[in-house]
């Protein structure tokens, strides 16, 4: 396959993954916040 | 044939090398506030660490979302950035095929056979391998080694670069400035707070990035453009460099198997599988990030910018970014470059503070007194970075110097540790790091004192004659004398030594 097909294609998905999936990573990190907050068991 | 849009953009972006820089004071406001706002983000989070595992390795309660964002968004240092599209901006593809393609290969060994077994055991640190296996002695080798690598040299040199372009920043004041800013920021938040702003500047890294390449292949007239304008030589596999150097190439990829902060993330995994999933989600991400700075550092070359290969990134998403968008992706550009210094700063300093000092302290170190112990170590680490990043020519020389080092003195040990432990003494383990790492630093001394420096390949160059055979030896092939002398010290120790009762992590 073309160089130009690799190429668009890992543009895509560069720009596809991360914003699908920001908002997962938001609501972990807030997680993890709340959990060093815990006491450990 | 270059099209007029391909000229008027060289003709920008030289302009863009004097340091003048395009950027409005929208994208400067921009860039401040995003600083503004990560570094509040450590503030806010410090006061949430209590103990040094929870600032060493967040606790060990980091799931697979966040392990993605760290993982890739640390590993993708500026090094990447700027190492990997100098090198594509000077040679073509050979960047992405031999100088970052072994990368997944060595990261997929890495999640698949060494994370598990790490898992099995509780440490905290790379060196604590070494000191499991085979005592202090190797754990204080490994410490250096892995302190070596730490160093966030390409980081603060890349702060300095973009510094440089932005705002027109000598790049001696622009790597001191990049420093003083980054451990002030590091000491408050440890790994919780790098984690939390990875979150944010992993995604606008990759999207800025992708809008960047789309806007510059779009401007040169499509990928089919640079076939036109490149020689062939910048669509080979190898391009044209000498077979040595890209063995040594792909050899440094072997640090991905003894990374540090890998092995760092590994250890803060809630589980296997999430350190597995992140690693093999990484990889994909990894790739794509790594062809799209590659084509990047093409097309620099083929819009014909004249500028240092290590600027050509910068230069060329300067001038096809629209404000607003530029003044995101330099923000991006630089929390990259602090998450990176952030995170290899506290690995250095926790190698000094608790790999180092804390086996051989008098009085046993208590939590507060090792957290404490260790913001002062990465304060101390920062100031070896500064001078290191001023003593090399390029980048790419300064990541196979810390790669070398780090391969050198751990990869044999730990193997060996991790699948053949009836093999283990410490005599063997320490000879194995000793005799790496001390070959490695010898033959970099003595091709910088005997060696000349040679313009065309940017490095320091040893030519000796050998019964009338004149032998290039590049600096960069430290690993080539390095890696058998570490396996001949495990070898000659494993004969000379004993092996010992099991030892315990102390």
């Amino acid at each position: 396959m073309s160089i130009g097909f690799w190429t668009w294609g890992a543009i895509g998905v560069l720009i596809v993954g991360p914003v699908l999936v920001f908002g997962w990573f938001v609501g972990e990190a807030l997680r993890l916040v709340r959990q060093l907050d815990e006491p450990d068991k | 044939m270059a099209s007029a849009a391909g000229d008027e953009l060289g003709t920008l972006a030289a302009g863009a090398s004097t340091g003048a820089g395009p950027m409005t004071l929208i994208d400067y406001a921009i860039v401040l506030t995003y600083v503004i706002g990560i570094v509040a983000l450590g503030v806010v989070v410090s006061r949430k660490i209590r103990t040094f595992r929870d600032y060493f390795i967040a606790g060990g309660k980091m799931t697979t979302p966040l392990l993605i964002c760290t993982l890739v968004s640390t590993y993708y240092g500026l090094d990447v950035l700027f190492g990997a599209s100098e090198v594509s901006y000077q040679e073509g593809l050979v960047s992405w095929f031999v100088y970052l393609r072994p990368y997944y290969v060595a990261i997929l060994v890495a999640a698949l056979f060494i994370a598990r077994r790490l898992r099995k055991y509780d440490f905290l640190s790379l060196p604590d391998i070494g000191g499991h296996f085979y005592g202090n002695g190797t754990r204080g080798v490994m410490a250096v080694a892995s302190f070596l690598y730490a160093l966030p040299i390409l980081a603060i040199m890349g702060i300095g670069v973009v510094l440089d372009l932005t705002l027109g920043i000598p790049l001696v004041w622009g790597v001191v400035i990049g420093a003083v800013v980054s451990v002030a920021y590091t000491v408050l938040g440890g790994l919780v707070a790098d984690a939390l702003t990875d979150t944010v500047q992993f995604t606008l890294m990759c999207v800025a990035l992708a809008v960047a390449a789309a806007l510059a292949l779009d401007g040169l007239g499509g990928t089919a453009a640079l076939e036109a304008r490149l020689p062939d030589s910048f669509f080979s596999p190898t391009g044209n460099y000498p077979v040595w150097v890209l063995i040594v190439f792909a050899g440094s990829a072997l640090s991905a198997l003894v990374e540090p902060s890998f092995y760092q993330r590994i250890f803060a995994a809630v589980s296997y599988r999430a350190i597995l999933k992140a690693l093999l989600v990484g990889i994909v991400l990894w790739a794509a990030f790594d062809w799209v700075v590659t084509i990047l550092g093409m097309a620099a070359r083929a819009t014909g910018i004249e500028t240092e290969p290590r600027y050509a990134l910068l230069t060329l998403t300067l001038e096809v970014l629209p404000t607003g968008l530029k003044g995101l992706f330099i923000a991006s550009v630089i929390a990259t470059a602090m998450s990176t210094i952030d995170s290899y700063l506290l690995i250095a300093g926790g190698n000094i503070a608790y790999d180092l000092y804390r086996p051989v302290a008098r009085r046993p170190l208590d939590d507060a007194a090792l957290l404490r112990l260790t913001r002062w170590m990465i304060g101390a680490s920062a100031l070896v970075t500064v001078a290191l990043a001023l003593f090399f020519q390029t980048i790419f020389s300064a990541w196979i110097f810390m790669s070398t080092a780090l391969i050198a003195a751990a990869l044999v040990p730990i193997g060996a540790g991790l699948y053949f432990p009836r093999t283990t003494s410490p005599a063997a383990g320490l000879w194995a790091s000793i005799a790496g790492l001390s070959v490695a630093l010898v033959y970099y001394g003595l091709v910088n004192a005997f060696g000349t420096f040679d313009p065309e390949w940017v490095t320091r160059i040893w030519t000796i004659d050998v019964a009338g055979t004149r032998i290039p030896l590049w600096q960069e092939y430290a690993l080539l004398f390095a890696l058998p002398a570490s396996i001949s010290g495990y070898l000659a120790g494993m004969w000379l030594g004993r092996r010992p009762p099991g030892r315990e992590v102390s």
